[in-house]
């Protein structure tokens, strides 16, 4: 009986702990409006900790039960919240919990915490690399240019030129159309940075839809992605700037019109602050122009007044000039796969320099050093278009164009070398070609036509006053004007017929084609005295006719496998060149050579390619004249009717790595080459003159270059640096004299360029160091050290003034001369948006207004050092605006 | 006090105001789920991002990729996506087709499941799940979270929820905290759910304006009859549904699929049996 007692007071204990511990708190909310609210989260937590003790959630009629237990607590906190209401939190001691719990919530700020995934910045999906533009974009910047040259893994070289990991982008396109072409510095400079959306690489692109599966392509393309705002609207830039001393003006208008299916950029810049616009228009994809250089359509200066070498610098330092620019591009897609393009660019140009030369010649047995003072005025127009009819679809490709261009220039120059000569020098180019390409493909069959056929046309003329060399050519008598005539005529046309076959991983490309070429070359050495032109001496025209038939046929096998690419070309050419010289020379020849490229992929973040190619390059049918060309008012040369030829042979090594969600891209690559050319140019000295005579020679020439490349973003300095290093040898053979000799450049190159980013200011710093031994083989090595660091320093104290710096240093260490260093300083102050859309900049150049430059270039056996004058401090203000 | 529940139950009846007409605030999050499919291979875990809609009385659960492809068909794509060579349009990655439809008013979820031509949609009283607070707090992505556990088909569950969110929402058919769930597990690790992001959204969660309604029994019954003979369901199905083309509109194995696809073995699944 007493075990059942003990055990039945065990039970009630038990039991009334139980009652004791656990109560039950019931209630019930509603809205101010008196509506029951459901879903509510009621939460009780402990006063003191905060931790929550238990919750309930409120049915839809508004009530709430929850179960607590209260062994541990005084009070407690009740907490109403439901989103899209002003939570309630109340405190209740224990005993209050017994009571009935209600309370009513007011409508409040609907809010939530917004969480997003941290935007990688650079983003890889397949073989396309997005670069986030709003990461990478800076208050300073105004143009797309300006955000893709700091893109890590890119950068643009000094004429424009985009590389991708050190390999030039084969196409630009602007919302997957393709308006410019090879002109894409245009876009690039132009497009407003606001516009923009993402930069995206398209790694290993193949632009002719067909070729996908066909050839292997190791280079990018670009592909800019636009705001949805930017779209079907005018957009563009504008500029009015004017400013001293003298009088100077800087202005652009620039209107462009992306839209679902037609592209417009037209262009008219003009200034002459010294701002080379022109450069904008430069064809920068140097992929296509063996076509182009073999029809002569390109300006080729055969005779040319000396020029300076233009330093490492900013134009706008040291070119007087006059310039207005004109660019209008269409593109309208007819269909889905078929576009229309029209492009039409003038340029007139107008360019003053200043300049001093000195040119030390070193000879085996002598130095002869040569002064030279000069004052050149350039005068270029340029007229050049192209209308282009593409269809690319995944079956069919077609492209036709038709390109004409005429360059009419005229340069003067006033050269101070012990005596005054005046030079004038005209030149007009005209040039019309036809291209087109049609490719057709069938299941794993392709087959294609290509066809080129060009008409170039090119007198030129170098008059000298007053007439030069009285002793060699008027009998020691003055007289008053030299005259250099040339006049080149070539008709060029190619056509090639292409299969390609796939069979599973392996492709085959046979091209067969045959190209002709027609050259008529006059030149006349001409003498002016009391008005009358005369011809000097028969030995120094010449009348060359000549034709060339290539008949050629290039077989490549490719292995296309997902970590392994490997493709092997064997150009076979049978090449026949015949001229109407009087030595009958004429070439016949059956000829091959090879290419083969392995690339080894060996993750989606490393691979290695290696690359041995062989090339045999005869050059253009007119260079093989028999009697001499004045070619500049110092150098007469004979090519003696040679037939020039140049065997090369590469070896090729490169490595890339990157590492897209780290930002680190890097590229390594070793070259060897060895080319042999047969011709070689005896150099001798009369008076200031060279006389050059070229005669056979087997010539190697040799060089090794190294060169790697590395490119990082940081986040902790949110910012980003490159380094590159660059190590090259070459060696060639050099004639003077008489006499063979060795010759030899080492380079030592450092690149860097970091860009950082402290609160809102950024500083770029890039520099080049270069160290150069050069030198015949067996003399003592002359070294040179070039030292360039520039500072662009963006203070953005106030987001909508912001003020950039420019720090540019120079130095310059030769054995030959005493050290020179230059500073130079701009500063530009800018206040964004006076009215709507417009800035105004104030731009201070020179601030320490530094009068001179100079730079120093090596070839063969000389060492010249070019003196620029410099424009003195000026200052410009512009007004810029977007639309 | 029952007095005073009546006094309110009457309020509540008499002052029937205007609602607002407000649309109810709605909020998107991302979850990485994670799931060990098969124990035999632990190093190949099943990862898949999945979309939570969500506002005050309901929520939706399906799959992120699926969201985005119908995004991307319906703004106007770029041609240079034709130019590359691995076109990311055409790839399909490996997706949970299946959608969780959850309104805690009527107590009730839906698992709606697209079929051929039409979506079927299966009826579910919402499970309570019967949360146990813990007592560990932690900071979580700039939130402030609690630490929850619970017992739930089979297994055990931690789940971290945020009060500041105070919804009931949570990934797959974890629900019923005060708080979003930001992020869960069960205690072996073979099921994760972790946040991503979050951000608001103005979509109004409803079910799908066509289905048809079935029980878990007849569902079962539909999936095993195609894995039986899935080119003569298909063509029947095609024939006899609304399609526009009546022919099969795939090339299936008509030799029959007996085999098994070894690779889609799951001896893991989500919900055990207890």
């Amino acid at each position: 009986m007493r075990k059942k007692i003990i055990f039945i007071l065990l039970i009630l204990i038990v039991f009334t702990n139980k009652l004791y511990t656990q109560i039950i708190i019931k209630g019930s909310v509603s809205s101010k409006e008196g509506k029951s609210l459901s879903n509510v989260n009621i939460i009780i937590s402990n006063l003191e900790n905060k931790k929550i003790l238990s919750y309930g959630i409120s049915n839809p009629k508004g009530l709430f039960t929850i179960e607590l237990n209260q062994n541990y607590l005084d009070s407690v906190t009740i907490k109403y919240s439901l989103w899209g209401y002003k939570s309630k939190t109340f405190k209740k001691s224990k005993i209050e919990l017994n009571d009935f719990q209600f309370s009513t919530l007011e409508i409040g700020e609907e809010t939530l915490p917004e969480i997003k995934v941290k935007n990688n910045p650079i983003s890889k999906k397949g073989d396309t690399i997005n670069y986030s533009v709003k990461s990478f974009v800076k208050n300073q910047d105004q143009v797309i240019a300006d955000i893709i040259k700091r893109l890590p893994g890119i950068e643009i070289t000094e004429g424009g030129v985009i590389k991708y990991q050190g390999k030039q982008i084969n196409k630009y396109y602007i919302e997957g159309m393709n308006l410019l072409d090879d002109k894409y510095a245009l876009a690039n400079n132009n497009i407003p940075a606001n516009s923009v959306d993402q930069i995206q690489i398209l790694e290993n692109h193949q632009p002719i839809k067909a070729l996908d599966s066909f050839t292997i392509s190791n280079q990018a393309g670009i592909n800019i992605k636009l705001n949805n705002n930017a779209k079907n609207k005018i957009i563009g830039r504008g500029k009015i700037g004017i400013g001293g001393f003298p009088f100077m003006y800087e202005n652009e208008l620039v209107p462009m019109q992306f839209g679902s299916n037609h592209q417009t950029i037209v262009s008219y810049k003009n200034n002459n602050t010294g701002l080379n616009n022109e450069k904008e228009l430069d064809l920068l994809n140097s992929n296509n122009v063996s076509n182009f250089i073999k029809g002569n359509i390109f300006k080729n200066p055969i005779l040319s007044i000396p020029s300076p070498n233009i330093p490492l610098t900013s134009n706008q330092r040291f070119l007087f000039n006059n310039l207005h620019t004109l660019s209008i591009n269409n593109l309208r897609k007819i269909n889905a796969d078929s576009e229309l393009k029209f492009n039409l660019d003038f340029i007139k140009n107008l360019k003053y320099q200043n300049s001093g030369t000195n040119i030390i010649n070193f000879f085996p047995s002598d130095t002869i050093r040569i002064n030279e003072n000069q004052l050149t005025t350039k005068n270029e127009f340029l007229i050049r278009g192209s209308l282009n009819y593409i269809s690319n679809t995944k079956k069919r490709y077609y492209f036709n164009r038709l390109n004409f261009q005429a360059n009419i220039d005229k340069d003067e120059a006033s050269i101070i070398l012990k005596d005054k000569t005046d030079q004038t020098f005209f030149s007009k180019h005209f040039s019309v070609s036809n291209e087109g390409m049609f490719l057709k493909t069938n299941s794993n069959n392709l087959k294609g036509v290509s066809y080129f056929i060009s008409y170039s046309r090119m007198p030129q003329q170098l008059e000298i006053k007053p007439g030069k060399y009285n002793n060699l050519f008027n009998n020691n008598i003055p007289y008053n004007s030299l005259n250099q005539k040339v006049a080149l005529k070539t008709l060029f046309s190619n056509f090639t017929i292409t299969n390609a076959k796939k069979i599973s991983v392996f492709s085959i490309e046979n091209n067969f084609g045959i190209s002709f070429t027609t050259q008529s070359y006059q030149t006349e050495l001409l003498k002016e005295e009391l008005n009358n032109l005369t011809i000097i001496h028969d030995s120094l025209n010449n009348n060359l006719t000549g034709k060339e038939i290539n008949i050629y046929n290039y077989f490549k096998i490719n292995f296309n496998e997902k970590k392994l690419k490997i493709s092997l070309s064997i150009p076979a050419n049978y090449l026949v060149q015949h001229n109407n010289s009087q030595k009958g020379q004429s070439i016949n020849r059956l000829f091959f050579n090879y290419d083969m490229t392995m690339q080894h992929i060996m993750n989606s973040n490393f691979s290695i390619t290696l690359r041995f190619n062989s090339n045999d390059m005869y050059l253009p049918v007119y260079l093989s004249t028999e009697r001499y060309i004045l070619t500049d008012y110092r150098t007469l040369q004979n090519r003696n009717s040679i037939i020039s030829n140049l065997k090369q042979r590469k070896i090729t090594l490169s490595a890339n790595y990157k590492e897209v969600r780290k930002m680190l891209f890097i590229n390594s690559s070793i070259a060897i080459e060895n080319n042999v050319d047969n011709i070689l140019f005896n150099q001798n000295f009369a008076g200031s003159l060279v006389i050059r005579n070229a005669f056979y020679n087997l010539n190697p020439n040799k060089s090794i270059a190294f060169s790697t490349n590395i490119s990082k973003y940081i986040h902790s300095i949110n910012g980003s640096f490159a380094l590159g290093l660059i190590l090259q040898k070459k060696s060639s053979i050099q004639m003077i004299s008489n006499k063979q000799d060795e010759f030899n450049v080492k380079t030592v190159g450092i690149n860097s360029k970091i860009l950082t980013n402290i609160k809102s200011h950024s500083i770029e710093y890039t520099s080049q160091y270069q160290i150069l031994y050069s030198g015949l083989k067996n003399n003592l090595f002359n070294k040179t050290q070039i030292f360039n660091q520039t500072a662009v320093i963006h203070l953005n104290f106030l987001t909508n003034m912001p003020v950039k710096l420019i720090f540019e240093h120079s130095h310059l260490n030769q054995q030959t001369q005493a050290n020179r260093n230059f500073l130079f300083g701009d500063i530009a102050i800018r206040k964004k948006a006076v009215l709507r859309k417009m800035d105004l900049e104030l731009s201070l150049q020179n601030i320490f207004n530094v009068k001179e430059f100079e730079t120093v270039s090596f070839s063969a056996n000389t060492i010249t050092n070019n003196f620029f004058i410099l424009r003195p401090t000026q200052i410009l203000m512009k007004a810029q605006f977007t639309f | 006090m029952k007095y005073l529940i009546t006094i309110f139950l009457l309020i509540i009846i008499v002052s029937l105001n205007g609602q607002n007409t407000k649309p109810p605030i709605s909020g998107k999050a991302i979850y990485t789920f994670k799931h060990l499919r098969d124990t035999s291979l632990p190093n190949s875990i099943y990862t898949e991002k999945m979309l939570l809609m969500f506002n005050n009385f309901s929520y939706k659960y399906s799959s992120y990729i699926s969201y985005v492809d119908d995004s991307i068909s319906k703004s106007r794509t770029s041609n240079i996506l034709d130019y590359s060579k691995n076109s990311t349009q055409t790839k399909y990655t490996r997706r949970t087709i299946e959608e969780l439809f959850y309104f805690f008013d009527k107590k009730e979820y839906y698992f709606v499941h697209p079929w051929i031509g039409e979506k079927v949609v299966i009826e579910n009283k919402i499970d309570k799940i019967d949360w146990k607070i813990l007592d560990s707090t932690k900071e979580l992505n700039g939130l402030n979270c609690a630490l929850a556990e619970a017992k739930f088909k089979g297994r055990i569950y931690k789940a971290w929820f945020c009060p500041e969110i105070p919804v009931n929402a949570g990934p797959w058919k974890l629900n019923g905290l005060p708080g979003l769930i930001i992020e869960a597990y069960d205690l072996s690790n073979s099921i994760q759910f972790s946040l991503e992001s979050l951000e608001k959204n103005e979509q109004l969660i409803e079910l799908p304006k066509a289905f048809k309604k079935v029980t878990k029994k007849e569902f079962d019954q539909l999936i095993n009859s195609i894995k039986q003979n899935p080119s003569g369901f298909i063509n029947a199905a095609l024939n006899g549904s609304n399609t526009q083309n009546g022919s099969t509109a795939m090339q299936l194995n008509k030799s029959g699929s007996n085999t098994q696809n070894k690779k889609n073995q799951i001896n893991n699944p989500i919900e055990l049996n207890e």
